[in-house]
């Protein structure tokens, strides 16, 4: 034992951990060692249980107080706003993130601000506006992998209010996004896993892909909408399409509220898609195990069902009397 | 494994022993070593990081051996965090039994075949 916290206290030292540090270190280590014997641990068991000391003091001084110099680096950095001017009318916006929260908003300047919060490796980011187009990608190699040790990575991007959009599209993996205010010609959003909340958003042709993550669209303008979702739920309200809107599920959960179309199709299998107020022209729906439920008060808006399909699922259109 | 999945792993479960109690450095760590095949010089480092970055509060208590203890209380930001690593590692591992198991009896056939076709060359 004796050995050990003396082997542990000369790694310590060597990777530069502070005195106070070191002091508590080796007090815990003399403690859990103490307990261990206590506890009738064999020198053999003790030596597995406790590994090599290099290796404990390798990985504390990866966050020790001394060394946290990256952490210092990022924080400094936290708030760091990088700026682009000279946009063009029509220009494209291009974002794709693998870990990094995002939320992407609009104000009355003329500029693309990026600011960016506990990102430490900012320089391995591709963040450029070129050739009519924002783009703001991951690095290709992913540090970090998907589970653990995840600080709280974020990017804010403001993008001019008074320029139009050409292709809005925005690709995710892990990440959490927030999109308020948006004008283009065509929007693609695509998440795997992180959860989306899409607002305010006025465009042409609107296409929306999730598979596991949760989201929200509200306050959507468009000529026509495609939705498709594994297993992620989506809430939908006030939704506007001119045209056409297509929603595919496979086991996610839909709500659909306050929301109007041209024509509808609702296609789930194990998924229930549930509608209040919403007034499509004609509806299909088909349906394998889920139910498909549209409740409607307004009367002056009929409804026709072009076509209508379920194996166990309950399919329904409803017209409710308004409430007093 | 890669270490670093690994650490977040043992993150979760560190996080987890310590909702229903508080517990000491060595209780810990034989209550993981007990099911996974970790030692010391993973816990403990992932102890101190939490504590350090608020999940847990420590305190010392004296014990029937004699020297006191230093035991390790979950915090309320602990707790949050916990339920958040939770959720992520649900939703990760879900999606990877997802892609293990699909194609359900035909992949286990697909699978077997395979198998027979490796053992026989």
């Amino acid at each position: 034992m004796k050995k050990y916290l003396k082997d542990l206290e000369e790694e310590l030292r060597k990777n530069n951990l502070n005195e106070k540090e070191i002091e508590e270190i080796l007090a815990d280590h003399e403690e859990m060692i103490e307990a261990a014997i206590n506890d009738g641990l064999s020198d053999e068991e003790l030596n597995t249980k406790f590994g090599d000391p290099k290796t404990v003091a390798e990985e504390l001084s990866g966050f020790s107080e001394s060394e946290s110099d990256d952490d210092k680096e990022h924080k400094k950095q936290d708030g760091k706003m990088m700026v682009f001017d000279n946009i063009d009318e029509n220009y494209n916006v291009n974002i794709a993130l693998i870990n990094e929260d995002i939320s992407v908003q609009s104000n009355d300047s003329n500029n693309i601000t990026v600011e960016f919060f506990g990102i430490t490796n900012i320089d391995k980011y591709q963040i450029e506006y070129k050739k009519n187009t924002f783009i703001l990608k991951s690095p290709k190699e992913i540090r970090k992998s998907y589970f653990g040790f995840s600080k709280n990575r974020r990017f804010v991007v403001t993008l001019p209010k008074n320029l139009q959009i050409n292709d809005f599209e925005m690709k995710l993996i892990n990440a959490d996004a927030k999109i308020d205010d948006i004008l283009s010609a065509k929007t693609l959003v695509d998440t795997k896993n992180g959860d989306l909340k899409l607002k305010n958003i006025k465009t042409g042709e609107f296409r929306f892909n999730s598979i596991n993550g949760d989201s929200t669209l509200e306050t959507i303008n468009c000529d026509k909408i495609k939705i498709s979702t594994i297993s992620g739920d989506l809430q939908i309200e006030n939704l506007k399409a001119k045209g056409e809107m297509f929603v595919n599920s496979v086991s996610g959960d839909l709500r659909i509220k306050d929301s109007e179309c041209l024509n509808v199709t609702l296609k789930t299998v194990s998924g229930d898609i549930k509608a209040t107020e919403f007034y499509p022209k004609t509806v299909t729906l088909s349906s394998v195990s889920g139910d498909i439920k549209i409740v409607n008060t307004d009367s002056s808006r009929p409804i026709e069902v072009t076509h209508k399909r379920s194996l166990s699922g309950d399919v329904d259109i409803i017209l409710k009397k308004k409430k007093e | 494994m890669n270490s670093q999945f690994k650490r977040g792993i043992i993150e979760l479960c560190v996080l987890k022993e310590l909702i229903p109690e508080d517990m000491y450095g060595y209780s810990i760590i034989k209550a993981l070593s007990e099911h996974l095949n970790v030692n010391e010089n993973t816990i403990y480092p992932i102890m101190r990081r939490l504590t350090k970055e608020g999940y847990f509060t420590t305190y010392l208590k004296e014990s029937s051996s004699g020297a006191p203890r230093k035991y390790y209380h979950i915090s309320k930001k602990g707790f949050e965090y916990y339920l958040s690593l939770r959720d992520e590692w649900d939703q990760f591992i879900g999606g990877v039994y997802v892609i293990l198991n699909k194609g359900g009896k035909k992949n286990e056939e697909v699978l077997e075949r395979f198998r027979g076709r490796v053992e026989k060359e």
